[in-house]
């Protein structure tokens, strides 16, 4: 179907919804790159006031996304929830925007209203919405999932600790996770990226992170950031896997590029649920996501790169996962090119999955080949942290010495947690009391010369 | 700025920065780790120093790959592969 739209003197005529949709879409590099965006200010501003007017049942019939040619597009369609859909089903984009901002649409309507929300839904109301919506919105959305904590309350923030280390050494990765703890860091997972894939290789960090969190009765999680298909054979073998990782893109042949299909994700789900529950929940999935992964592997179809986004985070939802992780700078800048962009990308992240019920957290990152300096980091962290959102990375002086990028470090949970009282997840917390690293109000003591944890590393290392 | 100002900053910046006390094995691992603290952000002396591995990272990143040095480099290596010029760097 062909849209029109008139400013002046001057018709804008976009040939479907996915052209509509591309040129509606805040500038980045990626899109760009893609060939799809608007070719003036004045057509994207157009395709905007354009793409507000579209009812947001066009969405449930103009496919971007054949369904017979992808199996992510079968299943947003094949599990709309209509009863969900039903209240806001005589609404147009841009009335649906007024309406999220609205009064109206409190915590427990937008929980609701979820299962009725597509990705492509959510990814055009996000474009007409400035940042300030989105923080706004999102800010109203709860998610929360468990397995060994609570992950996702009111007012908490818990983050993935990332030890990560060049060589596996496992003395390198429990030195920046003991220091990491100490910080109170690792609610949300203790999680590391291997520098090998070797099933024994990962094996062997799984049992020492195992070994930690039985010693120090830790109610957290490991994870080790490994081809789901790794986790499911070392689960086989009885390999105590916490959570089973994998990466996620939203077209099934960007899929594919990962090795993966909604059946791998299923049988990893089926995996990690093999491994029983957690003490207080029964979500056993790590999914990482990031804008752009659908134009690197050629598959994103003429979709602009935040709408496949917002695709993966369908790909995501049947899989009840304790944590969507949107790695949003790490791509670097053929996609997001500057702090400007990544912040931008972030913020519609956040606001597009938890809008679908995911329990959303943010690597707040950027390459060194990016227009982006931990200046940007901070933005990005204090807006999404008022957004509400579930978690962010803590790694050693935001320096990953591993994947060789920047993030968010143990001091930046800290700022955050101090300007906007954010606490931790609350069986961490309790721990972090009981074990005497911080008080009950959160804040950090002084560490006793002979604390527990200051035993840990010869014994697990030996 | 008064003349008192230098030794007071001397009295109070040691005070200020709150040292880590976890015991590590520092040889273990070259992440960013003791960087102590000032009250919860990163102390003076760290974000200089990641702000200079930074700039130095960036400075690198932005420069042009030196043809020329790398093919007489490679010359005096024996080596099976020489570096060829692609479409990409032409």
């Amino acid at each position: 179907m062909t849209y029109r739209m008139t400013t002046s003197n001057t018709t804008w005529v976009f040939e479907d919804l996915k052209e509509l949709m591309a040129k509606a879409t805040p500038l980045r590099s990626g899109d760009l790159l893609a060939g799809i965006v608007a070719g003036s200010a004045e057509e994207m501003a157009a395709a905007r006031m354009c793409l507000a007017e579209v009812p947001l049942k066009t969405f449930l019939t103009e496919l971007l996304i054949p369904y017979e040619q992808d199996e992510i597009t079968r299943l947003i369609v094949d599990t709309h929830d209509q009863a969900a859909f039903a209240p806001i089903s005589h609404l147009c984009v841009g009335d649906f925007r007024d309406w999220l901002l609205s009064d109206q649409a409190t915590t427990d309507r937008l929980a609701r209203l979820a299962p009725g929300l597509t990705p492509e839904i959510v990814a055009a109301v996000s474009k007409l919405m400035r940042n300030q919506n989105l923080i706004k919105v999102a800010g109203k959305v709860r998610v929360t999932t468990g397995f060994r904590n609570t992950i996702g309350d009111s007012g908490t923030l818990a983050t993935r600790l990332q030890p990560n280390h060049p060589t596996d050494d496992p003395r390198g990765i429990l030195a920046s996770t003991l220091e990491g703890l100490t910080y109170g860091c690792g609610d949300a997972v203790i999680g590391i990226n291997p520098a090998s894939d070797s099933p024994a290789a990962v094996a062997d960090i799984i049992r020492l992170l195992d070994e930690l969190i039985s010693r120090f009765e830790i109610p957290t999680q490991s994870c080790v950031l490994t081809h789901a298909t790794t986790s499911i054979k070392l689960i086989e073998n009885n390999v105590p896997v916490d959570l089973v990782f994998q990466s996620v893109a939203g077209t099934q042949v960007a899929n594919a590029a990962f090795g993966i299909s909604l059946s791998t994700l299923r049988e990893a789900h089926d995996a990690g649920q093999s491994m029983g529950p957690g003490t207080v929940g029964r979500n056993v999935i790590y999914f990482e996501t990031g804008q752009g992964s659908r134009l690197s592997a050629n598959a994103h179809h003429g979709v602009d790169q935040q709408t496949c986004e917002a695709r993966a985070y369908a790909a995501c939802r049947p899989f009840a996962p304790l944590l969507v992780n949107t790695v949003v700078g790490f791509i670097g800048p053929e996609y997001l090119y500057d702090g400007k962009q990544i912040i931008r990308a972030g913020l519609e992240d956040h606001f597009c999955g938890k809008l679908m019920g995911l329990p959303m957290g943010c690597d707040i990152c950027y390459t060194n080949h990016a227009e982006a300096d931990q200046d940007d980091m901070d933005v990005l962290l204090t807006l999404l942290a008022t957004a509400g959102i579930n978690f962010v990375i803590a790694v050693p002086g935001a320096d990953d010495i591993m994947l060789n990028y920047q993030s968010t470090s143990f001091r930046d949970q800290l700022y955050i947690r101090d300007l906007l009282k954010v606490k931790r997840a609350p069986e961490f917390a309790k721990w972090l009391e009981d074990m005497e690293i911080a008080d009950h109000d959160g804040s950090l003591r002084p560490l006793r010369s002979d604390h527990p944890l200051n035993y840990g590393l010869p014994r697990l290392t030996a | 700025m008064t003349s008192d100002a230098i030794p007071e900053r001397k009295v109070y910046a040691p005070a200020t920065v709150i040292r880590d006390t976890i015991q590590i094995f520092p040889e273990a691992t070259a992440a960013r780790l003791g960087l102590g603290r000032a009250g919860s952000s990163l102390p003076t002396q760290a974000v200089l120093d990641f702000n200079l591995d930074h700039a130095r990272a960036r400075d690198v990143v932005h420069t042009p790959l030196d043809f020329a040095a790398l093919e007489r480099r490679w010359d005096r290596a024996i080596c099976w592969v020489r570096p060829s010029r692609t479409a990409a760097t032409a």
